[in-house]
């Protein structure tokens, strides 16, 4: 049995639209302007258990419509869904206990009290047997390092304190899969690798299957092992971090520092290969993977200049990702 | 067994941090509960003056120390009543809802074990402050043990009675853009018939007659009038129609519920 089985799964929602001026708004009174707005559309795929998938797209794609769909959040209008064997909109009370759920951002624990009320809570909610709770807490507070912190009324902590005490009043029940909807979203950058590490600890050792939907492409890189990329509520890419960047980054950068210097203009001509920057012993050249390899181009470049230094650069994950959206946007005009 | 002890035990759970949330700032909770004062004061000030001719008189069955008595209790069950229509409302426009919908527990029994946290501290407090002063001003005779009881228990229903009713109200939120106009006339529904301020009985009787056959009756009027005036047959059938009522807003609730959750609708993030 697969952790998400997903088979056509479509969610439409009605708009309201409204003219400019007085005229219209008497009008909208007798007459409401709807409109259809498609947010997924026949979707379809799988997650295996234990298995870590990016669900990324740009804003308005489908990303949280589908991942509260996954969660009994929201009811579909049409398609299949299987999470954990069950369905989520008609057993959610069953689901519940299987999965945990972190929406980046809207807070679980409560504002005023430490969060350390939210997890006793959440402990009698699970139904949690008071020593298994203890030592799954225990456990969880030494993973996280929140003690200085747990007992401290929540409004009091940092954004990245709180996210990790997010995270764990969303793991306290052990569960086998764990949504996270955007769940870096305004962290720092050590906030965010803390963040990064401890789910991937948990993926290893206890096999949580990960489902994460995230604008920052170092949740994508640094977590997930699979991507499917939505976008105008299609799925346009399903395969490994790999696969993505070979099928979307589109040139690497080379950074040359050479010893005895020249023209490079008048000695370097290689298809697909573009120079960027040309100063005295510094050199950078853009190569369209496409056109030329990284080896034709050092052999070339070795074998004219003595180089004291090389540096070999992939395309950024985030220029990536956008060339994917914008190519996506350009075949949908 | 075990299992609904363990279904018990999650609801109580809500219900103890919903008052430590609330005793979380203890003077602010202390001030915002003391403007009962000032409203009783006022009220009291009104029927001093109605019976200002004849003060051993009764006025529809109420002597003075019980009719002030009364608008304390109406206010007292009104005024601790968090805003459930909006509340409830609210989460389910902005979204609020994805976290109670992906726990294990049903949707309106939570908020009802948050309100109810709510409600007694909140009840509690305005009764200590409120009791002790009209106690010393126009202290309240015949009460019993047994009448406090009574009326304890129905002033609990009227709570739930309360909840259940502006609960299914605050659940057309599924498909209504803004609910306040609704909660704007339930309040003030509440107000005329639930009998706040003057009991019913100073209404018309036709007007009564229809007060009997609505539920509102049982939020106010009905707990207050058992407080100050002691009456088993009464609280009899007051205490079956709260219960009767209440069963049929459950069912409402689980109607609408069951339709509107469909209905969910969160944009964005």
């Amino acid at each position: 049995m697969q952790a998400v089985e997903v088979k056509n799964l479509s969610k439409k929602f009605e708009k309201k639209t409204k003219a400019l001026g007085l005229k219209a708004s008497f009008r909208s009174v007798f007459r409401k302007q709807l409109a259809d707005f498609i947010a997924v559309d026949q979707i379809s795929f799988q997650v295996a258990k234990g298995e870590k998938v990016a669900f990324i797209g740009p804003n308005g794609a489908g990303k949280s419509t589908t991942i509260k769909m996954l969660t009994g959040i929201l009811h579909p209008d049409s398609g299949e869904v299987k999470v954990t064997g069950l369905t989520p909109w008609k057993e959610r009370k069953q689901l519940a206990f299987q999965i945990g759920t972190v929406f980046g951002q809207k807070p679980q624990l409560w504002y005023h009290l430490p969060a350390m009320d939210t997890f006793y809570l959440f402990g009698k909610i699970y139904e949690i047997e008071a020593k298994k709770f203890k030592k799954r807490l225990d456990f969880l507070i030494d993973k996280f390092q929140v003690q200085d912190f747990v007992y401290q009324p929540v409004r009091k902590l940092s954004l990245g304190q709180r996210m990790r005490c997010e995270m764990i009043a969303s793991l306290i029940h052990q569960p086998k899969i764990l949504f996270l909807d955007e769940p870096t979203i305004g962290l720092d950058v050590v906030a965010k690798q803390q963040l990064r590490e401890v789910l991937n600890t948990m993926n290893k050792e206890e096999g949580t299957t990960i489902f994460i939907t995230s604008h920052d492409a170092g949740d994508l890189e640094k977590i997930a092992d699979r991507v499917i990329v939505i976008d105008l509520g299609k799925i346009i890419f399903d395969g490994t971090v790999k696969a993505l960047k070979e099928k979307y980054a589109a040139y690497k950068i080379i950074d040359l520092k050479i010893i005895n210097g020249g023209n490079v203009k008048s000695k370097i001509k290689i298809p697909g290969v573009r120079i960027l920057k040309a100063e005295n012993y510094n050199w950078q050249f853009e190569l369209d993977v496409k056109k030329t390899s990284v080896k034709a181009v050092l052999d070339q470049l070795l074998n004219i200049y003595q180089v004291e230094d090389i540096g070999i650069f992939e395309t950024p994950m985030e220029e990536i990702i956008s060339n994917i959206y914008a190519q996506n946007s350009l075949k949908n005009k | 067994m075990h299992k609904i002890l363990l279904k018990i035990n999650k609801y109580l759970a809500i219900f103890r941090v919903s008052v430590r949330d609330r005793l979380a700032y203890p003077l602010e909770l202390f001030y915002s509960n003391i403007f009962i004062l000032l409203i009783t004061f006022v009220m009291s000030q009104v029927w001093l003056v109605v019976y200002a001719e004849h003060p051993e008189k009764l006025i529809v069955g109420f002597s003075l120390s019980a009719m002030i008595w009364y608008v304390f209790i109406t206010e007292l069950i009104l005024t601790s009543q968090p805003n459930v229509i909006l509340t409830i409302g609210e989460e389910i426009k902005n979204g609020n809802v994805a976290y109670v919908l992906s726990k294990p527990y049903s949707f309106m029994s939570y908020y009802f074990s948050y309100f109810l946290g709510r409600v007694v501290v909140s009840m509690l407090i305005k009764a200590m402050v409120g009791v002790l002063l009209l106690s010393l001003f126009s202290p309240l005779l015949g009460i019993s043990l047994w009448s406090f009881l009574a009326g304890a228990s129905s002033v609990f229903l009227a709570v739930v009675l309360n909840f259940v009713i502006a609960g299914s109200v605050s659940l057309f939120a599924f498909w209504l853009e803004d609910i306040r106009s609704l909660r704007f006339i339930y309040q003030k529904i509440v107000f005329i018939f639930g009998g706040l301020l003057f009991p019913i009985d100073v209404y018309p009787e036709f007007l009564q007659k229809i007060i009997h056959y609505l539920p509102f009756e049982g939020i106010l009027y009905g707990p207050a009038k058992t407080m100050v005036n002691f009456d088993l047959v009464y609280w009899q059938i007051l205490v079956t129609r709260q219960v009767v009522w209440i069963i049929i807003f459950c069912f409402l609730i689980k109607i609408i519920y069951g339709q509107g959750v469909k209905k969910v609708n969160i944009n964005g993030g």
